[in-house]
């Protein structure tokens, strides 16, 4: 998988600040180029004098924010991509290749529920990538379907660019029929077969990985605890196929701490989702 | 038969057990050393004696504070009563203070006996005790020899014993019992030295400057027992040392902007940490922000000195950034406002406070 370009909603806040910086930081770190995106409102501007000197107007000030918040040299390190909030462009602001830094939560679920595209990192109040632990391994969860294979898909190239280690996490029920304490004997077949296709994954690139296996009562709960012990910089997940609103990707994104990068899933099934 | 090992190891590893086998040795050293020392007519060997029985009650009191320590904590009581066993350790540390001094005068009087002119010279400004030589002939020495030896190798055994049962028990006043039980160890060291001495080389004035350095070792020992209960009961905070480095490790929990306060302080062997983290995030993220600043710092504080940690997060949200912000505006012939596409075609500029 390719990482080409690392993009970010510009936002004047001092929270917007700490998305930029973050988004800046992962850039440098995976080579990418920097794209900053300016909300637009065509609808708004129209009803302005002068509309393409407005729009105009609003890249140059960004393009002079971002240059002095990042130390980035405007065209050659960053560049201002403008998206119209009355266009439907707006959902997909970032091409494939591309990974989109976004600290607000909602917004976040929303573009990774209608946009399969690219990976969207939320990345909260965050400055850096690995600003709190040098060496905090990424986390990709799985479980019994495809969704932990699709993480890994954007989770292994990631880790492999930012040269971290992976920890691949599975949360099982009690199999009551089993008497074995270790919760590895309570995996059933589908998530061992998931676990071998993820470690035949990652020894090829050479990612150094681990496994956490455990019986947690909480999926979610039990995730971010081992997240937490671990000193993670950041979590994968992707969205199982069968569900999109109260997903455990969307617990997640309400309750991590840490940052959580969503990668694109599975397409959504006939009829929506559950 | 596989369960029944490790019963009977922690049996072992039980302080009324241990303080149980102290009492019987002090019972046994106090009978044998006043017995012999009222004997051979030895002021020395009957006075340790008496030290041994009075080693007894000191015994008798750390087991009496271990019981009070275990009791479960209550409303009233929400730390336990662990904190009494550093009235113990504080009160076993004056002790051997004293008993350093003591000893220290004793031995310095040992030395200045070989030098009349100085000792009276230092005997008229410093009240020292009057220097009893020890009093021993060949059909006793044998005896005194055993008593001695056995009385060392006993002493250094227990106090080890104890230490190493303290220590993994969580029980201070154990620590301290079994630190002054290696004090004793070296005072008897010294005077079976000074037995060896007179018998050897009939050169008993080898056993004072040797006793001059115990004494020193012992007051050291006795220093550092009573400046540690002295902290804890004044709930001293755990060091700047040690706040440095958890606030470090706070900070590397994501979510959490800053520490506002940090105040740390231990009770018996539990450190205790309170601390208000300033964080923009909601109750959801805070409940893991916690988990992970508890996981972080027990993982830090847990180990040899501490056997439990307590942490009290508080979370609190940042004060507002105030800042200042300028709007180019322009108003047109209706005087309507809008904000200008660029500052020449401004003809306002609007300041707010943000």
């Amino acid at each position: 998988m390719q990482l080409n370009s690392v993009s970010v909603y510009f936002e004047d806040t001092i929270t917007g600040e700490a998305s930029l910086s973050y988004a800046a930081d992962l850039a440098a770190r995976l080579g990418a180029h920097l794209k900053v995106i300016v909300l637009t409102d065509s609808r708004r501007e129209a009803r302005l004098p002068g509309k393409i000197d407005a729009r105009a107007s609003l890249c140059r000030r960004v393009e002079t924010a971002v240059a002095l918040k990042t130390g980035l040299k405007p065209l050659t390190q960053f560049s201002i991509v403008c998206s119209d909030l009355a266009s439907e462009h707006c959902e997909r602001p970032a091409e494939p290749g591309g990974i989109l830094v976004s600290r607000l939560d909602p917004l976040t679920q929303t573009l990774a529920h209608h946009s399969r595209v690219v990976p969207v990192i939320a990345s909260y109040d965050e400055m850096s990538v690995c600003g709190r632990c040098a060496s905090g391994p990424v986390l990709i969860p799985f479980g019994d379907e495809e969704s932990g294979l699709h993480g890994a898909a954007v989770g292994l190239p990631l880790a492999r660019y930012l040269g971290l280690p992976v920890v691949f996490y599975h949360t099982t029920w009690k199999d009551e029929s089993v008497a074995s304490e270790n919760a590895m004997d309570h995996m059933c077949q589908a998530a061992r077969g998931i676990l071998d296709r993820l470690v035949s994954r990652a020894c090829p690139g050479g990612v150094a990985h681990r496994l956490v296996i455990e019986t947690a009562d909480d999926v979610v709960e039990g995730m971010l605890h081992c997240a937490m012990r671990e000193q993670a910089s950041m979590i994968v997940l992707a969205r199982g196929p069968r569900t999109g609103l109260g997903s455990y990707v969307s617990q997640s994104l309400a309750q991590s701490p840490i940052p959580v990068v969503v990668a694109p899933g599975a397409l959504l099934p006939e009829g929506g989702v559950s | 038969m596989t369960g029944a090992k490790p019963c009977s190891l922690a049996f072992f590893r039980n302080p009324f057990f241990v303080m149980g086998l102290v009492l019987f040795m002090y019972a046994v050293k106090a009978a044998v050393k006043i017995t012999l020392g009222s004997s051979i007519n030895s002021p020395m060997i009957e006075g340790d004696g008496f030290h041994n029985l009075a080693d007894i009650l000191e015994a008798l009191a750390v087991m009496a504070v271990i019981y009070v320590s275990k009791l479960p904590s209550s409303d009233e009581y929400p730390f336990g009563r662990k904190n009494i066993e550093f009235f113990a350790s504080l009160a076993i540390g004056i002790g051997l203070l004293a008993l350093s001094l003591q000893f220290a005068s004793r031995s310095i009087g040992g030395m200045l006996f070989y030098f009349p002119t100085l000792d009276q010279a230092v005997r008229s400004v410093l009240p020292l005790p009057a220097h009893e030589p020890l009093v021993m002939d060949p059909g006793t020495f044998p005896v005194v020899l055993g008593i001695s030896l056995v009385s060392v190798v006993l002493s250094v055994v227990v106090s080890r014993y104890q230490i190493a049962v303290g220590r993994s028990s969580g029980h201070a006043s154990l620590v301290a019992d079994g630190e002054e039980t290696a004090s004793d160890s070296r005072i008897e060291f010294v005077t079976l030295g000074g037995i060896l001495a007179e018998y050897a080389f009939d050169a008993p004035y080898l056993e004072y400057p040797l006793g001059l350095l115990v004494a020193f070792l012992i007051a050291r020992t006795g220093w550092e027992l009573f400046s540690r209960a002295w902290k804890v009961l004044l709930q001293h905070s755990l060091g700047a040392e040690r706040e440095t480095e958890i606030r470090k490790l706070c900070l590397m929990v994501p979510g959490v902007v800053d520490l506002a306060s940090l105040k740390t302080f231990q009770v018996g062997q539990t450190a205790v940490v309170m601390v208000t983290v300033v964080t923009r995030r909601g109750s959801g993220p805070t409940a893991f922000m916690k988990y992970g600043l508890e996981h972080i710092v027990q993982s830090y504080l847990l180990g040899d000195e501490f056997k439990e940690c307590e942490l009290s997060v508080k979370f609190q949200k940042p004060s507002p950034e105030r800042y200042r912000v300028a709007y180019a505006v322009s108003m047109g012939e209706s005087h309507q406002v809008t904000v200008a596409a660029s500052l020449r075609g401004a003809s306002h500029l609007v300041i707010c406070d943000v």
